[in-house]
């Protein structure tokens, strides 16, 4: 969620690339191998650069490891709030003032929210690289926030809530499902948080979550573009050498166990019903994410998938289906939603497509549909490295949440070491009707 | 004055607010920031790619680029015609007919088509717009010869008898009825039918005749759409990536050459503005929206306006969409009325034109369209002119973010061959355009702006709660056509 638009990062992050592999096919690929260069300075403060000289411009992105999951009760959406404070204006700069200098230099700044992190980004030509370091410094440690703007901002959010949440139909079920599916967990809201905690949240507030979380033994800098490491290396030193890391006194991430099995109808604005499918499932580095990902390509995510091929062209009982898991730093959920034709069909849909995932768990799945997962990967992987910013944002966020900068290219690597037994056991243990809640968005009336 | 009010925010902020500085090695002053940000980016230079042009003998222009960075190969397809071509009585109907084209076809039926797809890794797209339609595909290298094949077969070997043709129409139909749901499509649906009548142009978004007509459509009728549309001698294809040049033409020449042109000629009747419509408010009422979207727009010269690029840099100023543009200026930062808002122009074969978009509370949606208007005026009249910062600032901008925009082949060789193809623009016209903007001075924006610009023409479309929105209207005495569609 950045300050233009809703959107959710992790979204895509999933199998996108693999750095410095081969995968075989009959006609071998040669994959260029990326370079990123790491260091950490003595307050904790973690960075990566990947050098690309191909256009004189320079992206340095900062992630805190701080999201919507962290939020204590009656706070929700101060992790997003707070990022929009973070434009406000610091000791030195007033309102504005950093977006005035970005703009007027020739450059772009943005920010985004997230579940399990927060993240701003500048985008600049690369002889203003000091000048993006000495930024995202000063609003490390030199936040401002005064209670008029804030109140201003307050409304601006609020706004944003209604235009990306409220009133789009998916996203104001999902709201409401998770709220019912993981009451009293962290998981219960989404990022934006709930209108009335918004109303709520205080200067106070904000500037007490931001002393917890904002400091650089809590922060992964990434610096992409056309600055070498060196270069780097002396500007963040010279800028945040002499920030002192603070103690992180995290919330305990409480998991759902309540709801499992149950199935809620949630009356929404719309003229077709659509089925969400929550299955629990673990955090992001759990070896059985890799597993998961192939059963949801295989079963509803791909070309020909098998829910697509029976329920949709078949059976004709639904127009779309898809699927994602949530790979966050807790355990969380995989979605996967169905739009049936009518809701004379739902109930049909939904008998269908548990017998599709009984199928996958007793027969498994066929060589022909392992070479188009395999097939999917690599394309995905190739064609991801069209952008070194991806290469840049996956390695910070497994670096943020996993400590594993490479969790991508393991995962990646153990696809060849992946059995059909591994896809059955993980569909049997996840891809179960007590291990999800179901949440049926139906017309009104 | 501009400094003046900055100081004066700052000394207030000093005052109100509540700070948790930290000391640092580096002392962080406005000094230091306006230092580092001094800096005036050259005038870009943007290469335009080797390529190699061939026109097969049905007609079909093909561009192709090696380009051996990464194992894949892009391609993208103009095919001239587009929406324009639609009979206003049928819309949607090239729509349908595109969706069936890239379901299956005459040797794939809708099983093979997409284990073919998915088996070679490729990924495939057909994309209607009002002057033309877009065809995006790639693969991997190893798969180059099945994505052309797969390419050719679905422009000449379509299949609109297949049995899946109920289940694409019975979909489609229930997307649109779905979309009735959708505030920005009811929004596009007014506007669109409002500022093009009686224009397919106009009737392209128009869900409540395409939810009438679609449960009649025939194979019959998407046939006769093909002949009238699909014709090798529109079609442009660019092709990228990691083969030989040679190579490839033979491989396109192999799987296209057979194609014959039936020498489709393309209509299409130049737009004409109703001036009826200047100033008319119209309101969709959607009794469950929580905030107003509001479009408000203006009819603009076709596609060939040579005084694009003044009036492309005057609408940065105003709404660009980033912090430092007037309309985000004053409607979200002074006010906190709106999360975002951005104008620009659309531009067509056969009409174009300009809109401001945004969306906001119910009770400031009056209070948004006045300072809009406002905003128009003082730039319209010269009481706040563009200023030389303000197009400095864009200029600079543009020269950072140019070359990255083209920095893959595929986005320069589509972008240019759409120019030199569709436009008739020269080859180097993306290196004019950058001469251009930066020859440009702010006195010349602002007359481009005052001269095509009229305030008081602007049509606004406006979905939400009537309840809601519509008293402040009254008690302004502004006249509003209210639609009740629920």
């Amino acid at each position: 969620m950045n300050r233009f638009r809703l959107s959710l990062i992790l979204l895509i992050i999933s199998f996108l690339f693999l750095p410095a592999c081969v995968l075989g096919t009959e006609e071998q690929l040669l994959i260029p191998e990326i370079d990123y260069h790491y260091f950490k300075l003595d307050n904790g403060l973690q960075v990566y650069v990947i050098e690309d000289s191909s256009v004189p411009l320079v992206e340095l992105g900062i992630f805190y490891k701080v999201g919507a999951i962290d939020e204590p009760p009656g706070l929700t959406g101060i992790s997003h709030f707070l990022e929009h404070a973070m434009f406000l204006g610091t000791e030195s700069l007033g309102k504005g003032q950093l977006d005035q200098l970005v703009d007027l230099a020739g450059g772009y700044t943005n920010a985004a929210t997230s579940f399990d992190f927060t993240y701003y980004y500048m985008e600049v030509p690369s002889s203003l690289l000091e000048l993006a370091i000495a930024l995202e410094a000063d609003r490390m440690v030199n936040l401002k926030l005064d209670p008029v703007e804030i109140e201003r901002e307050r409304e601006v959010i609020l706004q944003e809530r209604r235009q990306g949440l409220e009133n789009v139909v998916f996203n104001a079920g999902l709201e409401q499902l998770q709220a019912a599916a993981f009451a009293d967990t962290s998981l219960e809201h989404q990022v934006i948080g709930w209108a009335e905690d918004i109303q709520r949240i205080t200067v106070e507030d904000l500037a007490s979550y931001y002393r917890t979380y904002y400091s650089p033994n809590n922060a992964i800098l990434v610096v992409v573009g056309d600055a070498t490491v060196d270069q780097v290396k002396d500007l963040t030193e010279k800028y945040f050498g002499d920030f002192e890391p603070q103690e992180i006194d995290r919330p305990r991430f409480k998991v759902a166990p309540q709801g499992q099995g149950r199935v809620y109808e949630l009356q929404c604005h719309t003229n077709i019903p659509i089925a969400l499918l929550l299955y629990h499932t673990p955090a992001g580095d759990d070896p059985d994410l890799l597993s998961i990902g192939v059963i949801l390509n295989i079963l509803v995510n791909s070309e020909g998938s098998r829910v697509k091929e029976e329920l949709q062209k078949n059976q004709q009982l639904i127009i779309e289906t898809a699927g994602v898991p949530r790979e966050l730093r807790v355990p969380s959920y995989t979605l996967i939603y169905l739009v049936p034709t009518s809701m004379e069909t739902l109930p049909l849909a939904l008998q269908a497509f548990d017998t599709e995932i009984e199928r996958l768990i007793e027969e498994g799945i066929t060589e022909e549909e392992f070479q188009i997962v395999k097939k999917h990967v690599m394309r995905s992987m190739i064609f991801a490295q069209k952008d070194p910013r991806n290469m840049a944002i996956n390695i910070a966020y497994s670096a943020l949440s996993f400590d594993q900068p490479n969790l991508l290219s393991q995962q990646l690597a153990s696809l060849s070491e992946l059995t059909v037994e591994d896809i059955q056991a993980a569909a049997a243990k996840y891809f179960t009707e007590d291990n999800r809640i179901i949440g049926l968005l139906v017309p009104i009336n | 004055m501009i400094e003046i009010k900055r100081i004066s925010c700052l000394c207030m902020a000093m005052l109100l607010a509540f700070t948790v500085g930290v000391l640092a090695q580096v002392e962080f002053s406005e000094q230091l920031f306006l230092e580092l940000a001094q800096n005036v980016n050259e005038i870009p230079y943007i290469e335009i790619p080797d390529y190699h042009k061939a026109v097969l003998d049905n007609g079909i222009t093909v561009y192709l680029v090696e380009d051996h960075q990464l194992p894949i190969v892009e391609l993208e397809g103009y095919l001239m015609g587009g929406r324009s071509q639609e009979n206003p009585q049928l819309p949607g109907v090239i729509d349908v007919m595109t969706h069936m084209m890239i379901t299956g076809t005459a040797n794939l039926d809708e099983y093979e088509f997409a284990r073919f797809k998915a088996l070679h890794g490729i990924n495939l797209n057909m994309v209607t717009h009002f002057d033309h339609l877009q065809i995006t595909a790639d693969a991997l290298s190893t798969d180059k010869e099945q994505l052309i094949t797969l390419v050719a077969d679905v422009l000449q070997n379509p299949d609109f008898s297949a049995d899946y043709f109920g289940r694409i129409i019975q979909e489609l139909y229930q997307y649109l009825a779905f979309s009735l749901y959708n505030a920005e499509q009811l929004s596009n649906m007014v506007f669109y039918s409002v500022l093009y009548a009686g224009h397919p142009y106009g009737t392209s978004y128009d869900i409540l005749t395409m939810l009438q007509s679609f449960p009649s459509l025939t194979p019959e009728h998407l046939q006769d759409c093909y002949y009238r549309t699909v014709d090798p001698q529109h079609l442009v294809l660019i092709i990228v990536g990691d083969f030989s040049a040679d190579e490839m033409l033979a491989l396109v020449e192999d799987k296209f050459g057979s194609w014959a042109s039936q020498g489709v000629e393309l209509t299409g009747t130049p737009v004409i503005v109703d001036q009826s419509n200047y100033d008319r408010i119209i309101l969709v009422n959607k009794p469950d929206a929580t905030q107003g979207i509001m479009k408000m727009g203006i009819n603009m010269p076709d596609h060939s306006f040579s005084e694009r690029v003044a009036f492309m840099m005057a609408n940065r100023v105003l709404g660009s969409g980033e912090f430092s543009c007037r309309l985000m200026n004053v409607l979200r930062s002074e006010k906190g009325y709106v999360y975002g808002v951005s104008s620009g122009v659309q531009y067509f074969k056969l009409g174009s034109f300009y809109a401001i978009n945004t969306e906001v509370a119910e009770d400031k949606v009056w209070e948004t369209r006045k300072i809009i208007k406002e905003q128009l005026e003082l730039i319209k009249n010269g009481t706040l002119p563009i200023s030389d910062e303000e197009l400095f600032s864009n200029v600079n901008y543009f020269n950072a973010f140019f070359p990255q925009s083209y920095r893959h082949k595929i986005d320069a060789m589509s972008n240019i061959v759409y120019s030199v193809e569709a436009l008739n623009w020269r080859e180097n016209y993306l290196n004019e355009l950058v001469a251009a903007y930066n020859q440009l001075t702010a006195e010349e924006a602002q007359a481009v702006f005052s001269k095509y610009v009229f305030p008081e023409r602007f049509i606004t479309v406006i979905v939400g709660n009537k309840d809601r929105i519509l008293p402040a209207f009254i008690e302004n005495g502004v006249e509003v056509e209210v639609i009740d569609l629920f």
